[in-house]
């Protein structure tokens, strides 16, 4: 009686105590995120445009399609906020239409590219050998050459498509989070507390599960924010050359495209400069809350 | 020093293989029959002198042995014939690749230049109103993509401004030295955008730490000049490593050219390239893939020996 009354007051206690081991460095991070006004910025800039993406309906009346002769190459007005463009259609329903294919092509992208880099990486890292040398050389010549040429050869054999664009600079990223994981892997493995969990019969499973992947995710988060940056630019670019998303869907890269005729590019700005001025403000506000993380979740960095 | 350099150099062999099989390998995976290439589907031609054409080119023989021809001609120089041009692929890419590296060159050299200017001027003045203005520079820069640099200024300096020429390589009937110069200027300075601020970020850091040395403390304690302490002894230390990320801009230097090239009709490789896409030119694709990763692996080389020569306790054995 005596005894299961010591284990039931002891359970919860340790409980207690372990929950609060388990969330304060999130919380610590929080708060040092909290402090930091930049990245605060670019969160709010960042959800800011994620809204106008998702409400695009509410936004705009205009139908980002709607072809209308008579109104071409309007410049804008109070009907047309960014003007229209050579087919009548509104530019500023197109650009926060746009917003929702270049923000997704992004978070898919960096959503694909880290499955496939954080497996790999973490085969390289625990396997060792020849499996660990074929990956990390594979990832240095990815590395080695500019990712457009890549792409531009790639799109060029399976043809342009927003479905396609994502994937392919979705293969394209995972050498950086591979090696991320695989360096944070091999400094674990030689770690104390995990040759004692080892020394103590521990299976692998336990292993990556317990310790290494909680010691991955900090890195991780900051990969994966940096890389919807690098993703967005990546599709921003393919898809002005006219190897990306095609029209008449809509995206910041195409919609840039009309701008590689000099007499769009000087008589009308506005059909341009709204799709330039969101693939800025993208990047940059991402750009910010990465940093912002990564000082938050490795405070080692801004002492 | 130099049998390290040979062995290097030897190392490149394999490497451009390993290049050279993927893409070929990529490329076989295209739909579509590599004959439609030279003659259009719809052209009109019998199916015997189709099958006679395609046994002349080759395209009958399996993927395997068709990479080893290649490989063959292509080591004693030739890289076969643009199947939109029809002009030997050693002729197209020799035209153009004077061109590119030129732009490159400049852009490198303006960059690299400038963003040490700009870095020390930030890390000496760090925390005034001129640190701050070239510190937000710099993250624009980094955050602005070359084709909108690109776009934005040829609108503003050459279409609002009137400074530079829209385009191309010189005009038509002035061949002269400063009619390219003033043709080159506008798309060197924006490629060169990424490099000036990432340099410029990059010495500002590296500054900032030389400044607080011991070494410098001591130069500053014997009463040396202030300029001598920060040239002589804070600048060269902090300046070793920037060899390196000088080397690591050359992938991104081709991207640039890419898409600037594409803009202001430069006669480069990079607007070759993206002809050689759409038009799904592969013998062009495979010379100019060929060509970028020598340039590429040739870039590195040259930066490991640089840091070695610059820094005598690197050693390469």
């Amino acid at each position: 009686m005596s005894d299961a009354a010591t284990t039931s007051a002891a359970v919860p206690r340790d409980a207690t105590i372990r929950a609060a081991r388990v969330q304060r460095p999130w919380l610590l991070a929080a708060r040092r995120f909290r402090r930091n006004k930049l990245a605060l910025a670019g969160l709010t800039v960042f959800a800011l445009l994620v809204l106008l993406a998702v409400a695009a309906p509410l936004v705009t009346g205009h139908n980002p399609n709607q072809v209308n002769l008579r109104d071409r190459n309007q410049g804008p007005s109070l009907e047309h906020l960014f003007g229209t463009d050579r087919t009548g259609r509104d530019t500023f329903a197109r650009t926060i239409y746009a917003g929702r294919v270049s923000l997704s092509v992004g978070v898919v992208a960096v959503a694909i590219s880290l499955l496939i880099g954080m497996t790999l990486g973490a085969v390289a890292g625990f396997k060792g050998g020849l499996v660990d040398s074929v990956i990390m050389r594979s990832t240095d010549v990815m590395m080695t050459f500019p990712p457009i040429v890549i792409l531009l050869t790639v799109a060029a054999i399976t043809g342009p498509g927003v479905g396609k664009t994502m994937v392919l600079i979705g293969l394209l990223n995972w050498p950086i989070a591979c090696r991320l994981v695989r360096a944070r892997l091999l400094l674990i493995r030689s770690q104390d507390y995990v040759l004692a969990t080892i020394a103590l019969g521990a299976p692998d499973r336990r292993i990556i599960v317990r310790h290494a992947l909680p010691n991955v995710i900090d890195v991780l988060v900051v990969y994966a924010t940096l890389g919807i940056a690098t993703a967005i630019l990546l599709e921003a670019g393919l898809s002005f050359l006219g190897l990306g998303v095609q029209p008449p869907t809509p995206s910041w890269g195409n919609m840039l495209n009309v701008a590689r005729n000099v007499s769009v590019l000087e008589g009308a700005p506005w059909q341009w400069l709204p799709p330039g001025v969101a693939i800025v403000l993208s990047v940059l506000s991402v750009n910010f809350i990465g940093d912002g993380l990564q000082e938050a979740l490795d405070p080692r960095l801004t002492s | 020093m130099g049998q390290y350099i040979q062995r290097r150099l030897l190392m490149l062999i394999p490497l451009l293989l390993l290049v050279t099989i993927l893409s070929f390998m990529l490329l076989q995976l295209t739909p579509g029959d590599p004959l439609n290439a030279y003659v259009p589907p719809d052209a009109p031609m019998s199916a015997a002198a189709r099958a006679r054409l395609r046994h002349q080119l080759g395209l009958d023989k399996p993927a395997a042995e068709r990479y080893f021809y290649w490989l063959r001609e292509t080591v004693q120089g030739n890289l076969g014939v643009s199947t939109s041009t029809f002009e030997p692929v050693r002729t197209v890419i020799g035209r153009r690749i004077g061109p590119t590296l030129l732009l490159m060159g400049t852009a490198l050299v303006i960059g690299v230049s400038l963003g040490l200017l700009f870095g020390i001027v930030a890390a000496l003045r760090r925390n005034t109103w001129l640190d701050l203005v070239l510190t937000s520079f710099a993250i624009l820069g980094i955050s602005v993509p070359v084709y909108l640099a690109g776009l934005i200024g040829l609108y503003v300096f050459s279409l609002r401004l009137g400074w530079f020429p829209t385009g191309g390589f010189s005009a038509p009937d002035n061949g002269s030295l400063a009619d390219h110069i003033w043709h080159l200027i506008l798309p060197a300075l924006i490629i060169a955008i990424q490099y000036i601020a990432s340099t410029m970020r990059y010495t500002r850091g590296a500054m900032i730490e030389a400044m607080t040395q011991d070494y410098v403390r001591t130069a500053r304690a014997k009463g040396l000049r202030s300029t001598a302490v920060v040239m002589r002894h804070a600048l060269k230390n902090a300046l070793l490593p920037i060899v390196t990320i000088i080397g690591s801009y050359v992938p991104a230097l081709i991207a640039g050219a890419v898409f600037i090239e594409s803009i202001f009709s430069w006669p480069g490789m990079g607007q070759l390239f993206i002809d050689s896409v759409t038009a799904r030119d592969y013998p062009l694709i495979m010379g100019l893939i060929l060509v970028l990763a020598v340039i590429i692996l040739l870039a590195n080389l040259l930066t490991d020996v640089t840091y070695a020569i610059v820094d005598p306790r690197i050693r390469y054995e």
